[in-house]
């Protein structure tokens, strides 16, 4: 039978970044296909092709048996390509109708007639099993429902292939079960549907076939019943990486101790809870994990910039209660290279002297009296400079620099004078090999001078490479700590995944 | 970055954006003037020769320029911190009746009384500014509104003291008692008094302040990026209540000059529209506080020639005001354009 869509031999690459090579993927009427990878595998970038969002540098797209170009995601629309975003893109404070047919052809007047378009809605809410009320406003559904609005406003454009990026991450368990009786009734519907995901346990519930993605190539594509849970995650994290050298000799005493530690999200619901490890100093333990598992709270609620619902924090054997604000952890010495370098760590239009400062403003070396050093501000600039090839001057706006640029001065920053705990979120991304290289042999230095390094990765090369110990952040939980020696890439690609 | 918001700060972050605005306001003036049936460059002649064309004139420029600098200065505190405080007028206002119940109160001190009134006016500005910095650190309310709410309710206390607890004994007019010699500025000569000398003097400290000093270092983080600042340990909230409390206190200072320098008592007329004026005034000084007495004098120019435009070609006052708002326009929409480059980007 002829495929509703087709992609053959696609190739993308962004600058040097090869992110697609050679890709092959066909959807069938009625089909579930799962696609699954590790974080910048490539699936989200196969995904914005297939929907109009990005063109590829080659290969071919198939719809119906002709070929097709698409130049944005409305010629995808038409041709029958419909996509749910991890961030879904509605307007709060209008209806389910509004947001459906907001951008519809078929609203073609200024008052457009919502009831007779709210009872097709309706009706092809129901006909799939979505339980939903036309006229809610979009700001007063939860996460579940505003994911079903998304569909909703897909199918109704008469999407034939449904493509779901990360569908479950935000959603509760039981909402989850209602998303797969939704694919399901779409499945019987005739609907092909496109599931990214890095579960296993999403991907065995509803889909037929999978393909996995490992650095832009396919590297496996089966019908699900021939593949086990292990050979799937052998295929997604590859081969097993050997630890790499200098270790140091032995860990020093406790510096971070957090127990029972419960955190929620800006919206309410729960990041993680019941977290509970120590880290010591001349140590480095990895975080790893899915994004958006609650690896950004916990590092906020460290440094002080979220409130902990329940659970202790101590530094150096003291306990940091309400009192202990971001500035009192700083000048105890914790540093922070955050998640969201441009919400949470620039001054965009600021130069790179007074970014420097940010972290370093209430320290002696910087001020005095009421005072501020700019000389010395500069002067440290000067050090990550020279640390990190940094290119850009101390006078220039720190937005003017590129990504890479702006990273390394970030993280210049925050390991400049660094002694006591170091929490650095993905600290090489966007890095040059060569640069990532450097960064890593100084994260690797300056544990071996004692300083405790919690490291935030999605990267289990980097994690394998550099790291003493490693845990997993996933469902809300904490998997570990293990110490790398002691586990394989395997063991951690289960935690990960849920397997 | 907050996309709902205004950007005026970005707008001012240009170097030339100042001329193109300057420019703007003129062209949209001239044309005005031209569809009214006057000649526009005729007009500015008479607008030059007003302002600058005898003693008189240029002393009356020099006076109206210190109030206009200092609440610019307020402004410009304010808005580093990317807080649109748009409630100078109330704050003036509260810094003349403040200033005046203290000297009440205080009587005759001498060489004392004059410092002790502007104390009082400082602290009166400082108190009503700060008021609204702490709603909206503290409940997130936003302080433009709040602002304009709060003018509304200094300028009906005002109203309401000179012509009760305030009003003057002869209970004629809605006014105080005309101020003892000991509580007015001292003159320069030709009617400037010395308030200009303390305009000058607090643009130069508050330019060290700014620039210098870890509360101005926190002002701009704050100003720029308030989740950035916050993760770099600065007390966003804190920050936001001092700064409204020293915009404030600038305003309530101007407003004590005028009463003390100019009035000699209290009126209801004590700081008429000073604060739209001191926004035009720091906006063309791209929130540079060196640059506030220019862009001051600039201002008080226009404020005195379009009296004369009214006195010699009947052109109404109010053209002022247009060109005001036309300067202010122009940030805005160049703030605005700004802003969409930034959010393609």
């Amino acid at each position: 039978m002829e495929p509703l869509l087709s992609l053959a031999g696609i190739g993308k690459r962004f600058g040097d970044l090869v992110a697609l090579a050679g890709v092959d993927l066909a959807i069938g009427a009625g089909e579930v296909v799962g696609v699954l990878g590790e974080n910048g595998a490539g699936k989200s970038t196969l995904m914005n092709i297939a929907s109009g969002l990005l063109q590829p540098d080659e290969g071919a797209i198939r719809c119906g048996g002709r070929v097709l170009r698409f130049d944005g995601p409305r010629a995808a629309a038409a041709a029958g390509i419909g996509m749910v975003h991890q961030h879904y893109l509605l307007v709060p404070t209008l209806s389910v109708v509004e947001n459906v047919m907001l951008g519809d052809p078929r609203l073609e007047a200024m008052r457009p007639r919502l009831a007779r378009h709210s009872e097709a809605i309706a009706a092809l809410a129901r006909r799939i099993g979505l339980d939903i009320d036309p006229f809610e406003t979009v700001d007063r559904l939860d996460m579940g429902g505003r994911q079903r609005v998304e569909i909703l406003k897909a199918l109704f454009r008469g999407a034939r292939v449904l493509i779901l990026d990360e569908p479950t991450t935000v959603l509760s368990e039981r909402e989850r079960a209602q998303l797969y009786g939704v694919i399901r009734a779409l499945k019987a519907d005739g609907v092909g549907v496109v599931l990214i995901s890095h579960k296993l346990d999403d991907i065995y519930e509803v889909c037929d076939r999978v393909l996995v993605l490992r650095a832009g190539r396919v590297v496996d594509q089966a019908p699900l019943a021939e593949r086990s849970r292990a050979a799937l995650v052998r295929s997604m994290v590859g081969q097993d990486i050997l630890p790499g050298p200098a270790k140091s000799g032995g860990a020093g005493a406790v510096v971070l101790k957090v127990a029972d530690l419960s955190v929620r999200k800006d919206n309410g619901a729960v990041a993680f809870g019941g977290v509970s490890f120590d880290l010591r100093a001349g140590e480095i333990l990895a975080l790893a994990g899915v994004e958006g598992n609650g690896q950004e709270e916990l590092a906020e609620a460290l440094a002080g910039l979220r409130r902990a619902e329940r659970g202790s924090i101590e530094l150096e054997s003291r306990r940091l209660d309400r009192g202990a604000t971001a500035l009192r952890r700083r000048m105890r010495g914790l540093r922070h290279v955050p998640h969201d370098r441009h919400r949470r760590g620039m001054l965009a239009t600021r130069t790179l002297a007074e970014n420097f400062l940010l972290s370093h403003w209430f320290d002696r070396a910087f001020s005095r009296g009421g005072w501020i050093r700019r000389g010395r501000a500069r002067a440290g600039v000067e050090d990550v400079t020279r640390a990190f090839d940094l290119r850009g001057r101390a006078a220039s706006a720190l937005g003017s620099l590129s990504g890479g640029n702006q990273q390394k001065l970030v993280v210049g920053r925050e390991m400049w004078g660094a002694s006591r705990l170091l929490i650095a979120a993905h600290p090489t991304r966007g890095l040059d090999v060569r640069t990532v290289a450097a960064l890593q042999e100084s994260l690797v230095r300056r544990r071996n001078e004692g300083l405790a390094i919690l490291l935030i990765s999605s990267d289990l090369a980097e994690i394998w490479q550099i790291a003493d110990r490693v845990m997993v952040m996933s469902h809300g939980r904490l998997h570990g700590p293990v110490a790398v020696a002691d586990s394989s890439t395997h063991q951690i690609g289960a935690w990960i995944s849920g397997a | 970055m907050d996309l709902g918001r205004l950007n005026l700060r970005h707008a001012a972050a240009g170097r030339l954006v100042p001329l193109a605005a300057a420019l703007a306001a003129l062209a949209l003036c001239a044309a005005l003037l031209a569809v009214a049936g006057h000649d526009p460059l005729r007009a500015a002649a008479v607008l030059i020769d007003g302002a600058l064309g005898s003693r008189v004139g240029f002393y009356e420029v020099l006076t109206r320029s210190v109030p206009l600098a200092i609440v610019g200065l307020g402004i410009t505190v304010a808005f580093r911190a990317d807080i649109y405080n748009i409630g100078a007028d109330g704050q003036a206002i509260l810094g003349a009746i403040v200033g005046v119940i203290a000297l009440q109160i205080a009587g005759n001190l001498g060489v004392a009384s004059v410092p002790w009134l502007l104390a009082a006016s400082i602290a009166g500005g400082a108190a009503y500014g700060a008021l609204a910095g702490w709603l909206r650190a503290r409940f997130d309310a936003n302080e433009i509104i709040v602002t304009i709410m709060l003018n509304y309710v200094a300028i009906q206390l005002l109203g309401w003291v000179v012509r009760g607890p305030l009003q003057e004994d002869a209970k004629i007019f809605p006014r105080s008692n005309t101020l003892p010699a000991s509580a007015t500025l001292p003159e320069l000569g030709g009617g400037l008094h010395a308030g200009i000398v303390i305009a000058v003097v607090l643009a130069v400290v508050l330019h060290i302040v700014l620039r210098r000093t870890v509360f101005g270092y926190q002002i701009d983080a704050v100003g720029e990026n308030r989740s950035a600042a916050e993760y770099g340990g600065i007390a966003v909230g804190r920050v936001v209540v001092l700064a409204m409390a020293v915009s404030g206190g600038l305003c309530g200072l101007a407003g004590g000059i005028e009463v003390s320098g100019v009035y000699q008592r209290l009126e209801e007329t004590v700081a008429p529209g000073v604060g739209v004026s001191g926004i035009a005034v720091a906006l063309m000084a791209r929130l540079n506080a060196l640059a506030v007495p220019f862009t001051a004098l600039i201002f008080g120019v226009l404020t005195v020639g379009t009296a004369a435009l009214q006195r010699q070609l009947g052109i109404p006052y109010p053209m002022l005001w247009v060109i005001e708002a036309a300067v202010i326009f122009a940030f805005l929409l160049i703030g605005w354009r700004r802003r969409g480059a930034a959010a393609a980007a």
